[in-house]
């Protein structure tokens, strides 16, 4: 029962399998990853250099992004009250021209004594520094160096870089990143794009009104933004404290009621605050 | 086809009651329950979270689990000599071989299975829309074990040792990972013989990103084109990794 195979079944099998590869298979696939390249933060360029090698780019860009989350506070952490207000202070300002934080801050010589900074009209809490997180555009950078297409960290991070911590050049430059991964993408793949490029763009304009100081025209991309999917809470929240300080709060309840239900456990507490302080004022 | 149907389905018997594949099967679908607490710190992105987690800790028990029992196929059996009682009945050596891989991949594709009953138990749980991708990333994870587990096997065939049969496998299963920048670096350097030799590593290193689709899941416009032709290619690299077994197992003097 026993022969002896030839040797020629096997240079046979195996040229079948490599001609098979050269002439059919690698002319239709085309790795839509970048080659790898040095992880932004390099204490963990051999952890990222791991997920690479072993085919778990998306497994490892989720690591990465739980350890954003970690990095920029609990994962949990909902905009507090003090940032609620600043984000939409500006807004305010522009609408009303309304003074926040009367209190202590009624000339700049006062607020000199208790070290704030104003920066044009932009009034900065000197427990709110925006060097503060200063490498959580890193962090971003980190996670789609793994995985380009991981789309909502691009609009998670220039939400937290541009309303958070007002870094609003760092959170262009994230943008304009992945802008360029999907340009890059489409031009050396034809496939279609404009979702993910749309939205990455309306964000961006977004950013840019607030920058230039056109609030109603960024509340307005913001309203466009959140009916989108994969719209972070933390952006849908942004709109809603900017529609309370405009005096709308049917519509910031509508956010903060669609904030709740969004079945992201992480706002909730913070949603149901705010559902009942907004219920509590239009006396429902 | 008797003969390999009965060693298969003895194979397939004593690795399910292997206690190795026992707690293999047992820690993944601990792992995998246990990704549900890793979800939590997922913030907005909890459904993405547990299938990568899921997908990527299904592929990792299979492979730890293909690895180990294909070198130890016919190893062991070599080893203790009983494979003379097997050899001397009228099975052939190729009979033999081809029925011992045949049930290890089935114990492998049912403890795959397992795994990915209870994982899409807990994405239905948690609300994710499936779509024929699921299933198909898990098709071609499995091919992907098919292919390293005739490498695996052949290895042991080759050098004889467990450890380092473990450790070529494991080398192959980066480099089938890596090749596209293997590819890239061809392309980018510049002296011609270092070029040749990625080139060649390239198209003969089994590619495993071909059956990597989910890593390409949130990739937009991603149509999955080369699957058929891939899963062509990977039947047709396991059948060249297994002749070069069966080459070797019937050159081999016991």
């Amino acid at each position: 029962m026993n022969y002896r195979l030839s040797w020629l079944y096997v240079v046979f099998a195996f040229s079948l399998a490599i001609l098979f590869n050269v002439f059919v298979v690698s002319k239709r696939f085309s790795n839509p990853f970048p080659p790898a390249g040095v992880s932004p933060i390099t204490e963990y360029a051999v952890f990222d250099l791991v997920g690479i090698v072993s085919g778990t780019r998306r497994l490892f860009s989720d690591i990465a992004w739980i350890q954003l989350l970690q990095y920029y506070g609990r994962a949990d952490k909902p905009v507090s009250l003090e940032e609620e207000i600043e984000t939409s202070w500006d807004v305010v300002h522009f609408f009303s021209g309304l003074r926040l934080w009367k209190d202590k801050h009624e000339d700049e010589e006062h607020c000199d004594e208790h070290g704030c900074s104003h920066a044009g009209h932009h009034h900065i809490e000197d427990n709110k520094d925006p060097a503060e997180y200063k490498r959580l555009l890193d962090h971003c950078r980190r996670i789609v160096a793994l995985d380009p297409f991981f789309n909502y960290v691009y609009l998670y991070g220039a939400g937290a870089l541009a309303w958070n911590l007002e870094r609003t050049d760092e959170a262009i430059e994230l943008l304009k990143h992945g802008i360029s991964e999907l340009d890059t993408y489409h031009a050396n793949f034809g496939n279609d794009v404009n979702e993910p490029y749309w939205r990455i763009n309306l964000y961006l304009s977004a950013i840019l009104y607030r920058k230039s100081g056109e609030f109603l025209k960024m509340t307005g991309v913001l309203e466009k933004a959140v009916r989108l999917p994969e719209c972070p809470a933390l952006v849908k929240s942004i709109l809603a404290n900017i529609y309370q300080k405009d005096g709308k709060p049917a519509q910031s309840l509508k956010l903060w009621i669609d904030i709740y239900e969004s079945g992201d456990t992480s706002y909730h507490s913070h949603a149901a605050e705010k559902i009942a302080e907004l219920k509590n004022i239009m006396g429902l | 086809m008797k003969n390999i149907l009965s060693i298969a389905r003895y194979t397939l018997i004593e690795n399910i009651r292997n206690k190795i594949f026992y707690v293999l099967v047992f820690f993944g679908v601990i792992i995998i329950a246990a990704s549900l607490l890793l979800v939590a710190l997922g913030g907005e992105q909890q459904r993405r979270v547990l299938l990568d987690f899921g997908l990527a800790a299904i592929e990792f028990f299979a492979l730890v689990t293909v690895c180990f029992a294909a070198v130890n196929l016919a190893l062991e059996e070599m080893q203790s000599k009983t494979i003379y009682l097997v050899l001397t009945r009228p099975v052939s050596r190729a009979h033999y071989l081809i029925g011992r891989y045949a049930g290890l991949l089935a114990a492998v594709y049912s403890g795959m299975f397992l795994m990915a009953l209870l994982h899409a138990g807990l994405l239905v749980f948690n609300g994710f829309e499936f779509t024929l991708r699921y299933p198909l990333a898990l098709l071609l994870s499995a091919e992907k074990i098919t292919i390293i587990g005739s490498v695996a096997l052949f290895f042991s065939l080759f050098s004889s040792s467990a450890i380092s049969s473990i450790s070529f496998t494991v080398f192959f299963w980066v480099l089938g990972h890596f090749s596209e920048e293997i590819r890239y670096l061809g392309e980018k350097v510049t002296y011609v013989l270092p070029k040749i030799v990625a080139k060649i590593a390239y198209y003969v290193i089994p590619n495993l990103q071909y059956f990597n689709l989910r890593d390409f899941w949130d990739v937009p416009g991603i149509t999955g084109s080369w699957i058929p032709a891939a899963i062509i290619y990977g039947i047709l690299y396991s059948v060249a990794c297994m002749t070069l077994s069966l080459w070797l197992f019937s050159n081999k003097e016991f």
